[in-house]
Formats: C-alpha cells, structure tokens, sequence
C-alpha cells in the first residue's frame, strides 16, 4: 500500500499557554477545555478531518500527559487509519545527544523523518491555541494557484489592533513583500494567524539552513519566513473572514466561551457540514430540578442544576446546589458547587469544589473593591471553602499547585 | 471473566409490538434522553469484562446495527470475541423465524456461534430491559451455588404483560412460577440467564428433539423439578419495556434521583453510541423544572416533569408537562403537550395542543407533523 499523502499537517501543541496562568498550570495549553464540551485541539483537529487531511502529527513537549490521554488512537476525529491517522510527536534523543524542541521550527525540523514516510507535496503548520473553523483544503487550492512556495492565512484585523500581531504586507495579487511582527506603525491589516501551507521541498530546505545557523532562535515568524522571502521564494497572503480567536489570555478565553452564547457570533458549533469533534464518554443526561432559572446559557450532559444560571457556559457533571446561581461564568467538569453560592464573572476548572456560601468574582458594575477588577480564576481541583470570599483578578492555585 | 453473553433483540413474545417497536427493534427503543434498551445489558457485559456477546437479531434491526456500529463506544470492537450480530438468515438451512418462533428456536440457530466461543458460562439477556445489573456478582453467586441456572430477577412495578413471576424457597431455588398480568410491585424474571456453556448445548439438542420453543416455558417452567434453577434478586431499579406504559414510566421514573443514581453510578458506567452534538442551549426566558436533557437541545420554553432527548427545539411559550419528546422534534411556538410521547422527529406546529393521560399517553409516531 502506497503511504504517499497529498498534504501533511503538523500541530504544534507544545506551548506552554503562560498566559492562562492556573488553567495550563498542569496541562498543555491545547488541551484546556473550551465550550461545554470540547478542548481546544478539537478545533485543528475537526478543520483536519474535515478538510479531509487524515495524517497529522501533533508536537507535545509542555505537560503532554492529558493532551496525549486525551488524542489517544484519533477515532473521535475520525484520525485512527491504518494509513496516516493522528501521531503525538514528543522529543526524543537520539545517537547524537536528546534535544527538547527550541523553537517551532526546530520542532518541525526534529520530525522531518515523520514527514518524510509520507512523502508530501505540502505540509500544513497549525498551532493548538485558536478557536476557528477553517476549511485547509481552500487553502491548498489557493496556494496551488498562486504557484505559492509558502501561503499564509491571514485574518483582517482593525487597524489599531494591527500592531498586536504580526503584520504582513502583500502587493494586489497577495503576494508578501515584507513581514513586521507587532510593528509600532502597521502598513496593512494583514495579520498572521500562525497557519501556514508550505510545498514541502522548500521547507525541508529551509528548515535544514535554518537549523545549521548559529543564533536562529529556529523560530517560523522569526527565521523562516524571513529566510524564505529575502531569498525570493514567493510567498501569498490567503484572506481569511470567519470567527477567529487566539485564546491564550484569561480574558480572551473567558470572552471566546461567552461568544457561544452569543447568537449573533458567527461560530456554530452545531453545524452538520463541518462538526466539532471531541473525545466525550457517555454520561447521564442532565437534571433541573424546581425552582431554577437558566436563562441565555449552555449546559452540557451529566449536571445537576438545584440552583440558577445566567449567561454561563456549563460542562459535563457540573453539580450546581440550591440557592446558588451561576452568572457570566465557565464552569468546567464535575465542578461541585454547594448551596447558596454566588459566582459572577469566574472560571472554574475541572474537578474544583466550591462549598457553601462560597463567594466568586463580581460583577464589573458593582464592584466597589480598590483591586482591579477582573475573571476571578478557580485552578484545577481547588477547593474554596465554605464562606470563603475569591476576589475579581484572584486566582485560585490548583490542587498539588506546581508540579 | 470466563463467560460470554447474548442477547436477544427483542422479547419474541406476540404482544410485545407496540406503536414504538412497529419499525424498531425492542433494543433500539431510545431511553433516557441519550441511551438505547440495548445499552444497559451490553454495558452491563462490558462492565463484568464480559468481551464476547452475540447479538441476536429478529426483525427490523437496522437501526440497531447502526447504533452498535461494530461495538467501537463499549470497547466491542476485538480481534478476539467482541460483538457479533446474529442475523436469523445468516445460515442457509435456517428457517426464515415465523411469528410463533420462540428464544430457543432462535438460540438453535445459533448453536455453532455458540460451540465455537472458547468459554465456560454464557450470560443470556435481553435487550429491552433497562436495569444496571452487577453480572460479576451475578455469575459469582451462580459458580459458587452449582446451580443448572441462575434466573435474574427483581421488583418491578406494573412489569407489563405475561411476564415470568417466580417464588423462590429459603435456599434460593425456584419452587413455583406464574405469568402475570397483575399491576403493582412484584418480583418478575428480568429474562436474563445464567447458565454453563455446556448445559446450553445440550439444552438446546434436547429442545430440538422434543420441539420445544419458549426458554421460559420449556427450560424453567418444565424443569422447576428436575433442576437447581436459582434465582438471583437484582437490588436496584428494573424496567422492561414491552409496552407503551412501561416504556413511559421507565422513562419518568428516570426523574428520580435514587433510580438515576442507580442506573447511571459512576463505578458500572451504561455506556452509548457517542454522537458528536453541542451542549444544549438555553434561550433568553425558558422555565424548566423537574426535567431530564441530552444535549443539542434549544429550549425557549416551559418544561416540566418530563425526558427531552438529543437535538430537541422547544419554541417559546411552549408548554410541555410529563411527555417523552425522542430525539429532533421540533415542537412550535405556544404548543401544549401533556402526558405525550413524541417519537423521533416529530414536528408539531405553532399553538397545537395534544393532551393524553398519565396512564394512556398519547403518542406520536415517528416523523409525524402535527
């Protein structure tokens, strides 16, 4: 049988996520549950499958163990073929020393013998930090027309946000004359979402010039694609217009779980053409008992609601109890929440417990307090006890702390 | 555990097709919100690390087929054992079953799957009950008694028609059966069997001789004497579901906390087909109390006291009170449902009112739009 695959797709899924402080205190950023039911991989991954790529490595290095529990064989994304399928990439050593990844590139150039058993036209390099839906196979299309040797997706970005990211500037046809990360003037609108088609001979090329150059921080936005546009390969710029949001802050992540509630937010997650994908188990539907209001939230399977919720986001086994409510708030699974608790603009990760007449976080209207306000945090498998008072801004270390 | 299992799709008793099992099989009643019947005895298999079931099927069993799709969600899918579906044609000199065919007909049909399983005991279930049973306790007891058959038995409420109700001695031994009809709470046989491998083969050679058909009638009934036929009283919750009644209440009873947490303990997981559908979402001013909800709902409005399955849309000023809605109905502004079971994508228009009775639900048939 002929392992030979079109396309290729790397994810880089190593990140640390610091930004999100105690929700990737003890897990890969990929792997932070997002949306009720679904983690952010399942992102990249469901755009995979259905853009019909079926043969993806996914490069862990930072707390791999729920990230790789959680890919397993690939079948909840329809990846565990006999050909190609879902492959978790992790350094290793090697005759000549062991290496941990230095930089995304040099994470690529590790796993080029991978790449190679598959012998592709085009490698696809995605990051697991990103809640979009994106069909890969357009992209392929347009950089088969360009002729491209690189193609980068970009997303139109309001023009005082440009100098957050990296810019790219592109002539009429879309080709790229010049890269600037974050500059303090940005030309153009053109911001890189950090998705890039290569035709893979050119990569492997780069990748290996890149590797042998002292002081290369083997980066791709740093030494890549600079490498590859002074050297005059041609490089397009793809337009990408959907829902698109980098996750990696407290607020942003709260804000992208919010957009779910949002009906006017042009990211459906229940459309039958282009599915999420995620590894959930078969649990018992979920129970409202009397006397609770749920209004403009989302609760998934297996919770128990005794008490109220307003404009939250709820995950499988969330135990929410009597007199308590629930307000602006993502709650991940099998939270155990007591009586009469109060929780308002707060995330809260998986397995906390909070007991009763616990206070969490305030609105942003009424709060009275001299901190700044800000998402009140609840780490992984916290307990707040009875009574006790979490602040707006306070985050809560989960249980173990730091590992 | 050194044992296997099959499963009978469906009850093969005459009076057990109603309104929902017309074009399904007994197996593939949807239950629970997300669950199917056949789901509580394969995971009960499955939790007793019981790997090897045939399936064996009688009619209209596409939607089951599907629903197992190769045994993948209950870790069926093995090189070794794992599920096998059973189909009454699969061989040439089988009789095409006719209406009066019993279980031990169709067991016959399957005697070389049956010789060929490299195991001791056999576990035979059925896959309309919904009760989580603990087969390894089950299968325990049955080794360490010597009996010829362990019958698996609990209390039911209102447990339907012709149903098996046996008396048990002090020792645990079947002393006297009846078939009964009868309302209220007693002890009935939840068909399901435990039994050596050995002894079903012979059993089965021995049927075949005299012609006997009915695993209750011609193994338990006629052999009370001549046997150790032992019964085993399964604790928690039991339903069968051979009627709409039953199928009803089964459903309702699932509001109870006590029978949730029965059927559903963490430690005895009832496994599923997993669907990949969104978290169910609540509008701007939905009242629900007292209810049971699967996920890719939408519920603008009034629920109460009922089981909303998988991808359901409630519209607003809705109201519906101890109904049963199954998977994709679509229920319209205004309308008002009371003791209704909707069967699978039901449409039922803005401001229509169907109204039946907490014994006699009113049901609507699959696709139906009102």
């Amino acid at each position: 049988m002929s392992t030979k695959k079109e396309m290729v797709a790397m994810l880089l899924a190593g990140g640390q996520g610091t930004r999100l402080y105690v929700l990737t205190q003890q897990t890969a950023k990929p792997a932070v549950p997002f949306g009720g039911k679904y983690r952010i991989i399942d992102f990249p991954l469901s755009n995979c499958t259905n853009s019909g790529i079926d043969t993806i490595g996914v490069l862990t290095q930072y707390q791999p163990l729920e990230l790789n529990a959680y890919i397993g064989n690939g079948a909840p994304w329809d990846l565990d073929r006999m050909n190609g399928g879902v492959h978790i990439l992790s350094p290793y050593a090697t005759a000549s020393g062991s290496d941990w990844f230095k930089g995304t590139a040099n994470a690529i150039y590790q796993n080029i013998p991978f790449i190679d058993q598959y012998d592709p036209e085009y490698v696809l390099i995605l990051s697991g930090d990103h809640i979009y839906k994106m069909d890969y196979n357009k992209m392929l299309q347009y950089h088969k027309e360009k002729g491209a040797d690189a193609t980068i997706a970009a997303l139109n970005v309001p023009l005082e946000e440009a100098s957050r990211f990296g810019i790219m500037n592109a002539d009429e046809n879309n080709v790229i004359y010049e890269f600037e990360e974050k500059p303090a003037h940005p030309k153009s609108t053109n911001a890189s979402m950090g998705i890039y088609i290569f035709t893979y001979s050119k990569l492997r090329k780069y990748l290996c010039e890149d590797e042998g150059k002292e002081g290369s921080s083997n980066d791709f936005g740093k030494d890549i694609l600079p490498a590859m546009l002074a050297a005059g390969e041609k490089m397009v710029v793809w337009p990408f217009d959907g829902y698109w949001k980098d996750v990696g802050t407290i607020d942003s992540y709260w804000e992208a779980n919010m957009d779910l509630l949002n009906p006017n937010i042009p990211l459906n997650l229940s459309d039958p053409k282009w599915k999420i994908y995620s590894r959930h188990w078969a649990i018992r539907p979920s129970y409202v008992g009397t006397g609770c209001k749920i209004r403009e939230s989302m609760v998934a399977e297996g919770c128990t609601i005794k008490g109220s919720i307003w404009y939250s986001v709820l995950f499988s086994g969330v135990e929410l109890g009597e007199n308590s409510s629930a307000s602006s708030a993502v709650i991940m699974h099998n939270v155990k929440i007591g009586k009469n608790c109060d929780i308002r603009y707060a995330i809260i990760a998986d397995d906390a417990v909070i007991e009763d007449g616990a206070v969490i976080g305030a609105d942003p209207e009424t709060y009275k307090g001299e901190e700044k306000w800000g998402i009140a945090v609840i780490g992984q498998g916290a307990v707040v006890k009875a009574g006790q008072v979490v602040k707006p801004n306070e985050m809560i270390a989960p249980a173990g702390g730091e590992q | 555990m050194n044992a296997f299992g099959i499963i009978f799709s469906d009850s093969y008793s005459q009076n057990s097709t109603h309104e929902l099992t017309r074009y399904r099989s007994g197996a593939s009643l949807p239950v629970g919100c997300r669950f199917r019947g056949i789901d509580f005895i394969l995971s009960s298999l499955v939790n007793a690390d019981i790997y090897t079931v045939g399936l064996l099927t009688k009619q209209n069993y596409a939607s089951l087929v599907d629903h197992l799709d190769g045994g993948k969600n209950w870790d069926l899918d093995r090189k070794k054992g794992g599920l096998t579906v059973l189909s009454p044609y699969s061989r040439g000199e089988t009789a095409v079953p006719t209406a009066t065919a019993g279980k031990l007909d169709a067991l016959r049909t399957i005697a070389g799957y049956i010789k060929d399983v490299d195991k001791e005991y056999v576990i035979i279930g059925q896959g309309n009950m919904v009760a989580n049973l603990d087969i390894k306790d089950i299968l325990t007891r049955h080794i360490e008694s010597e009996a010829d058959i362990t019958l698996v038995c609990a209390e039911v409420e209102n447990p339907g028609e012709h149903c098996m109700a046996p008396t048990f001695g002090e020792d645990g031994l079947l002393t006297e059966v009846r078939f009964s009809n009868d309302k209220g709470k007693y002890m009935v046989c939840l068909n399901c069997y435990c039994m050596r491998k050995d002894f079903l083969i012979s059993f089965i050679e021995k049927a075949n001789v005299h012609g006997w058909r009915d695993l209750n009638r011609d193994l338990v009934v006629r052999h009370m004497d001549s046997l150790h036929i032992l019964g085993y009283i399964h604790k928690g919750y039991a339903a069968m579901l051979d009627t709409v009644a039953q199928y009803f209440k089964c459903n309702l009873d699932m509001l109870d906390a006590d029978v949730r947490e029965d059927l559903f303990n963490a430690k005895r997981p009832i496994i599923t087909h997993i669907h990949d559908t969104v978290p169910t979402q609540y509008t701007e001013d939905p009242s629900i109390c007292n209810t049971l909800l699967a996920d890719g709902c939408e519920i603008s409005g009034n629920v109460s006291d009922s089981v909303i399955f998988r991808k359901v849309s409630i519209g607003e000023g809705a109201v519906i009170e101890n109904c049963v809605i199954m998977q994709g109905a679509v229920i319209g502004k205004n309308a008002v449902l009371k003791n209704v079971i909707c069967d699978k994508h039901v449409v039922v228009s803005d401001g229509a009112e169907l109204i039946g009775s907490p014994a006699y639900p009113y049901v609507l048939r699959k696709g139906a739009k009102v």
